[in-house]
């Protein structure tokens, strides 16, 4: 065939226009979640009802190139188009959608925890249909796919869902998979979109956990408690202020009252003050380890809602006993976080009262 | 609100008629088989709009067994064809599948069947209707596709039963169908072109419906084509290289025949040579000539392995493995095709001298014998040569004489003559073609002219739509050719105007139709390799062309430069509807901005004369309006727009059944 120079000459042109028109900008790179040393924009899988219909097509073309009948020819190019609207359709439905997700600052292990997602549709004119968010593949979390039937153009949802982890510690979530089986499905076609949070998930606290673990001298302690003066948050009363005391303890409404310097007493708090010892030695069973770190974290919780100042001693470190919420949490970072501290010893977790 | 089922059913029924459809464009299989099963397919329908209960699966499964049985016995009984038998077999089945749909498999099988009874049409026919079929086929695919799909992601994404499908559903739903499946058309139109193809096609579709043949043989009696004089079934359409073309086709030519038994023609010159293709990919059957017609013809099948080609063909081009050709021009392929057969001919315009010696067998008159017929023939050649000189004279004497003096009728009275050419020249003195071409024969013999009978065709209507003539089996004709010395093998018709030039009754619409199935036929059901090379062809010519243009265009010239104009507007705007069409598709980062829901009732106040004044916030602007209404639309849209928080679907939805409530509440 007489190729004339015109087949080869615009072609790197045209390339290159292409190139500068379609292809991806180099001035926004994505920390892309490289799976492997090819990463495709999109997966693609063959549904049970998309195996059958390439089966009929291969079938199809097989009899169109044996016989060289063109109505088969016909019925080969009619099944090819809808693969390709197929293609395409889907591809818009996908396009143009962005999902992120709302978590909330507490979570707790094995909790259904409540997330909000949410999905927009960033196309001016198409909507989606029918389309399936769901965490991409994260080690230790349990997440359903979130199912939306019509987005709009331009237009935004707020799903929940309900995320439950199997582990405590640190989590990186690092997208989402957005996938969809419209319109024919033939195909399930999705895509990775780069949605990145970390959360820390709390140990589980739950009253079964510590069964058998409850100091009952702390409790009696608290049951028969007659307050003495000392340095603990609870007033304990009022005397007359002499030059050593702390002007900062001065009760100033009283002494207003009453015309004279008067001195705010606080309680003594050692009889509500608990250290939770974790000896955090690796045990053979790693389940094992994680029970007496939920352990610990509930009796943390448990004796919090006592009233009790909780502190928290494991072989690394040590928190001072303290209470409020933010102090509990405080502990449960620090279990969240904890690891085996090597072999040595029993690992154990007991309350320890002063 | 229409349910899933009913929905179901619809399209599942439209799939069945349109199985029966294509099954009915499988041939021979007759109407009323056809009718039995589409009545079956009815009583179905009635039977699952009253949704009566099920019945059970295993009876389906013996029926299918019984029914696969009796295809196997048809096919090896009753019917010869196995396709035959399989459309017969798919449509039993497809009726006795649709007392049977119950889960969504079942309505899987029945578009399974549909689509074999569609291959099974494909396989078979070569309609135009297929198209037809296969488009709606398509539609209604993705109809159905989109449906079953749309239910099971409710069904998986909400964990719900749906007993109606949700409003996407609707008329935009249906005309969105349709509209694909326009676009899916092109782009099968488009495939179908660049789709590979073999170089020779190893098939070609066996018709039992041939078109039957006369005339043709070795052997024709005077009087066989005369009962096809009206039958306007189509033999082949014939296609010019334009008008100059087509004023000069005058005969398509079939077979010449030499002798005379005083019953009929025979042809006792048996030889033949086998003419294989040239290295051109094309048959030479003649010597080139400076002038040439060009034409292409596409036969419809028939049970005859003539070609037919105007006189003095030079070239031949068709999907053949070999023809025969012999002496006489007469050209053949080894058998009966069968199927549809489309070629290229080109012959010499004018026929050149041929200065080969003229057989014996072109001059023999035993026929006439030496009885009073031969006596009757001398007297009235000597009637008509009188004073003729040349043998070009004599012979347009003859056919004057015949022309003038002898009446055309399709049913001529039997007379006393010895044979039907003495019966016609001196007793009945009417006839049709053949009696005046075995006449004008026997005369040219007797005045010692070598002459033959030449049976074939008339170029037929003119279809203007397409440019091409369609020849019918009342255009069979049958002339004569005489040897002048001077200019070779000449042809002589002695018939009249009136059996040359039937009268045509065709309507504009059905010449139209008729292009139609051409151009189905010619584009669709004859598209080959050599097509395929021509387009790309054509595409290379053209860009090379546009390429030069714009090449020279860029070297200067006024003329040029307009066109470089042009060029440039035309590469701005494709550019222009690129961006376009990718801005459309591009997601953008949604912003923060005033929500729909509250757009709306700001529109809805300010037709009623409440609009917010400069430095009014919002929520005071709905306490000066004193509708709590307006204040609950007015607090969610603070929530979304300044509370960092986007509603979730449930305050979404109560804000905008809000604004439909404030609507109607505001609406007189």
């Amino acid at each position: 065939m007489n190729i004339k120079p015109v087949i080869s000459a615009p072609l790197p042109w045209l390339t290159f226009v292409a190139a500068r028109t379609f292809g991806k900008k180099t001035q926004a790179p994505k920390a892309a979640p490289v799976a492997g040393p090819v990463w495709f924009p999109r997966s693609l899988r063959f549904t049970r009802e998309g195996k059958w219909f390439t089966a009929f097509l291969f079938f199809t073309g097989i009899a169109a190139i044996n016989t060289g009948n063109n109505l088969l020819y016909l019925i080969v190019a009619a099944l090819l188009s809808i693969i390709i609207i197929s293609g395409f359709i889907s591809e818009s439905t996908l396009r143009g959608i962005s999902v992120s997700r709302r978590l909330p600052s507490r979570i707790f292990k094995e909790a259904a925890t409540p997330v909000t997602i949410r999905v927009s549709n960033g196309k001016r004119f198409f909507p989606s249909f029918s389309f399936n968010v769901q965490e991409a593949d994260c080690a230790g979390l349990a997440a359903g796919p979130l199912y939306v039937l019509k987005l709009a153009a331009d237009e935004g949802a707020d799903r929940d869902a309900r995320y439950v982890f199997k582990r405590r510690g640190r989590f990186t979530l690092l997208g989402v998979k957005v996938s969809t089986r419209f319109p024919f499905g033939l195909f399930l076609k999705g895509k990775r979109e780069l949605v990145r949070d970390t959360v820390i998930v709390y140990p589980s606290i739950d009253p079964s956990n510590i069964d058998g673990l409850i100091d009952h001298r702390s409790f009696r302690a608290e049951g028969s408690s007659r307050p003495e003066k000392g340095s603990g948050a609870q007033i304990h009363g009022l005397r007359d202020y002499s030059f050593e005391d702390d002007s900062r303890r001065i009760h100033w409404k009283s002494a207003a009252r009453q015309s004279r310097l008067l001195l705010k007493e606080f309680e003594r708090e050692e009889g509500k003050r608990i250290s939770i010892v974790f000896d955090n030695y690796s045990t053979p069973d790693g389940a094992r380890f994680e029970a007496l770190v939920d352990a610990a974290a509930s009796l943390s919780d448990h004796y919090m809602k006592k009233g009790f100042a909780v502190g928290l001693k494991t072989l690394g470190q040590s928190i001072p006993p303290s209470s409020g919420t933010d102090h509990l949490f405080r502990i449960l970072h620090t279990l969240a976080l904890i690891e085996p501290a090597g072999p040595g010893g029993p690992a154990g977790v007991r309350p320890d009262p002063f | 609100m229409m349910y899933f089922y009913t929905y179901a059913l619809i399209v599942t029924y439209f799939m069945a008629s349109l199985g029966l459809f294509s099954a009915s464009l499988v041939e021979t299989i007759e109407t009323p088989f056809i009718a039995s099963v589409g009545t079956a397919v009815f009583i179905s329908l009635i039977f699952n709009i009253k949704r009566k209960k099920p019945l059970p699966s295993y009876l389906w499964t013996i029926a299918a067994v019984v029914v696969l049985l009796l295809f196997v016995l048809d096919y090896l009984s009753a019917s010869s064809s196995i396709i035959t038998s399989a459309a017969r077999f798919l449509a039993i089945l497809l009726a006795l599948k649709l007392f049977d749909v119950n889960r969504e498999r079942d309505y899987i099988v029945v578009y399974s069947i549909v689509f074999f009874q569609i291959l099974a049409c494909a396989a078979s026919t070569v309609s135009p209707l297929f198209f037809l079929i296969l488009f709606l086929f398509t539609a209604g695919s993705i109809w159905a596709m989109i449906i079953y799909n749309l239910r099971k992601d409710l069904q998986e994404g909400l964990r719900v039963n749906p007993a109606g499908p949700p409003v996407v559903f609707g008329m935009p739903f249906f005309v969105t169908v349709m509209a694909t499946s326009a676009v899916s058309l092109i782009i099968t139109l488009m495939l179908f072109l660049i789709l590979p193809r073999t170089g020779a096609g190893l098939f070609d579709f066996k018709t039992l419906n041939s078109v039957k043949l006369t005339g043709f043989s070795e052997r024709v009696a005077p009087g066989v084509l005369g009962p096809l004089k009206k039958d306007p079934t189509v033999v082949m359409r014939v296609q010019t290289k334009g008008v100059k073309d087509a004023s000069r086709l005058r005969h398509l030519r079939g077979v010449s025949l030499d002798r005379f038994d005083g019953a009929a023609w025979t042809r006792s010159i048996k030889e033949s040579v086998v003419v294989r293709r040239g290295p051109s990919g094309s048959f030479a059957v003649g010597r080139p000539a400076p002038s040439m017609m060009e034409l292409e013809i596409m036969l419809e099948p028939t049970d005859s392995d003539v070609i037919f080609a105007p006189p003095n063909p030079v070239r031949l081009e068709g999907k053949f493995s070999n023809i025969w050709l012999d002496p006489s021009g007469g050209m053949r392929l080894p058998a009966a095709p069968f199927y549809r057969v489309d070629y290229r001919v080109w012959s010499s315009a004018s026929t050149a001298p041929d200065n080969g010696r003229v057989r014996g067998e072109y001059l023999d008159t035993s026929f006439m014998g030496a009885g009073p017929f031969a006596r009757r023939i001398t007297a009235l050649l000597k009637v008509i040569l009188k004073d003729k000189e040349t043998d070009m004279e004599k012979a347009r004497s003859i056919e004057a004489y015949l022309k003038t003096r002898y009446s055309y009728s399709l049913e001529p009275k039997k007379g006393d003559g010895v044979n039907p050419v003495d019966d016609f020249l001196f007793y009945s003195k009417e006839g049709y073609c053949e009696h005046y071409a075995s006449a004008m024969a026997a005369l040219l013999r007797g005045a010692g002219i070598p002459s033959r009978v030449v049976t074939g065709f008339l170029p037929g209507e003119w279809n203007g739509y397409g440019n091409y003539f369609i020849v019918r089996e009342q255009d069979a004709h049958s002339w004569v050719e005489a040897y002048m010395k001077s200019s070779g093998w000449t042809t002589f018709d002695p018939t009249p105007e009136a059996g040359v030039a039937p009268v045509r009754g065709t309507s504009a619409l059905a010449l139209y139709m008729d292009f139609l199935r051409l151009r189905w036929n010619r584009h669709i059901i004859h598209f080959s390799l050599s097509d395929q090379r021509r387009l790309a062809h054509g595409v290379e010519d053209g860009s090379y062309r546009l390429y030069t243009r714009l090449r020279s265009a860029a070297g200067g010239g006024r003329a040029a430069g307009a066109m470089a104009l042009n060029a440039a507007a035309l590469a701005i705007a494709a550019f222009l509807a690129m961006v376009l069409v990718k801005s459309l598709m591009r997601g953008r980062p949604r912003q923060s901005k005033t929500p729909k829901f509250y757009e709306e009732m700001v529109r809805l106040l300010k037709k009623k004369g409440l609009s917010r004044m400069p430095g009014e916030t919002p929520l005071e602007f709905a306490m000066r309006t004193g509708n709590p209404l307006v204040m609950e639309v007015t607090v969610f849209f603070q929530a979304e727009r300044y509370g960092l928080r986007t509603l979730s679907g449930y305050d979404l939805v109560r804000a905008k059944m809000t604004v439909e409530a404030l609507k109607k509440g505001l609406s007189p």
